[in-house]
């Protein structure tokens, strides 16, 4: 059992550090430049960051850009979990909306390579 | 145990199952997607340890089907079924080694189902934009996994077994 318990903390150990390892190898980003915005996994719009403006998502979700900062301020999903984030700006940064499969991301500068 | 038993057990464990999911719905969101208690994988693991491992696969297919007919969309479906699938041959493949007890099981499920669920996620938007929860969620299935072998160790042991060590007396 003392045995079990070694081999356990390893585990959990080592799973703690693989989240360390992907958060530190993840580059982060610089100033952001563009917002790229997908709807059911293709592109759907690209903005420029420091142009104000309101854009509806398929009818699925509102984003607003203002003031160089990307946020969604309406959405028809049930949990309203991108309502909620905060606004984004920084290249790699994104607003996710797993039900409506929309994604907003800020693009230019540094980002995520993939 | 004779048939009958457990198919009354695993019937019970469903029926948990469903309890705890419909518990969790209730609790309030961090803000993250995707990060959840998972106290439904106590009866999995539960079904796992005192019947059978093709009998548990069958309580987490049930468990994910009933929830996506009741409470979700299709998209959330998908989601469930890779994470659920990735976390339970992890848990198989775990527990076959016998090097682990079920709370490091239990840690590293966590982890692989917020990992499936995630790879889903991103296959079917932008993996660019969703690669970014990839440590959050990890850590966070490590957590939870870990508090939820906890639990699953105190259940087994006042259900008469430790480990699958021991055939289950009733």
């Amino acid at each position: 059992m003392k045995n079990k318990l070694l081999t356990d903390a390893a585990l959990i150990a080592g799973l703690l550090l693989l989240s360390a390892a992907v958060f530190f190898a993840l580059p982060k980003g610089g100033e952001g430049r563009e917002v790229c915005v997908t709807l059911d996994g293709e592109e759907f719009a690209t903005l420029n960051l420091y142009d104000d403006a309101v854009v509806d998502i398929g009818g699925r979700c509102t984003l607003t850009v203002k003031n160089g900062e990307a946020s969604v301020t309406e959405a028809v999903c049930r949990d309203g979990i991108c309502l909620r984030h905060r606004p984004i700006k920084r290249a790699g940064e994104s607003i996710v909306c797993l039900p409506s499969r929309v994604t907003v991301k800020i693009t230019g500068g540094t980002d995520f390579v993939i | 145990m004779k048939k009958s038993g457990t198919l009354a057990l695993l019937g019970v464990l469903t029926a948990l199952c469903f309890g705890l999911s419909y518990v969790e719905m209730m609790l309030p969101s961090v803000g993250i997607p995707g990060i959840k208690l998972g106290l439904a994988n106590i009866c999995v693991m539960a079904a796992l340890w005192l019947v059978g491992t093709k009998e548990a696969a069958g309580v987490n297919l049930v468990r994910i089907v009933l929830n996506w007919l009741i409470f979700g969309n299709f998209t959330g479906l998908v989601y469930s079924l890779a994470g659920g699938a990735l976390s339970f041959v992890c848990m198989v493949i775990l527990k076959k080694t016998g090097r682990f007890s079920p709370v490091g099981i239990s840690a590293a499920a966590g982890a692989a189902h917020n990992i499936g669920q995630l790879f889903a996620a991103s296959l079917l938007t932008d993996a660019g934009a969703l690669l970014g929860y990839l440590p959050v969620l990890i850590a966070a299935g490590t957590a939870t996994g870990t508090v939820n072998g906890i639990i699953i160790t105190a259940v087994l042991k006042s259900l008469g077994r430790k480990d699958g060590k021991h055939e289950h007396k009733t």
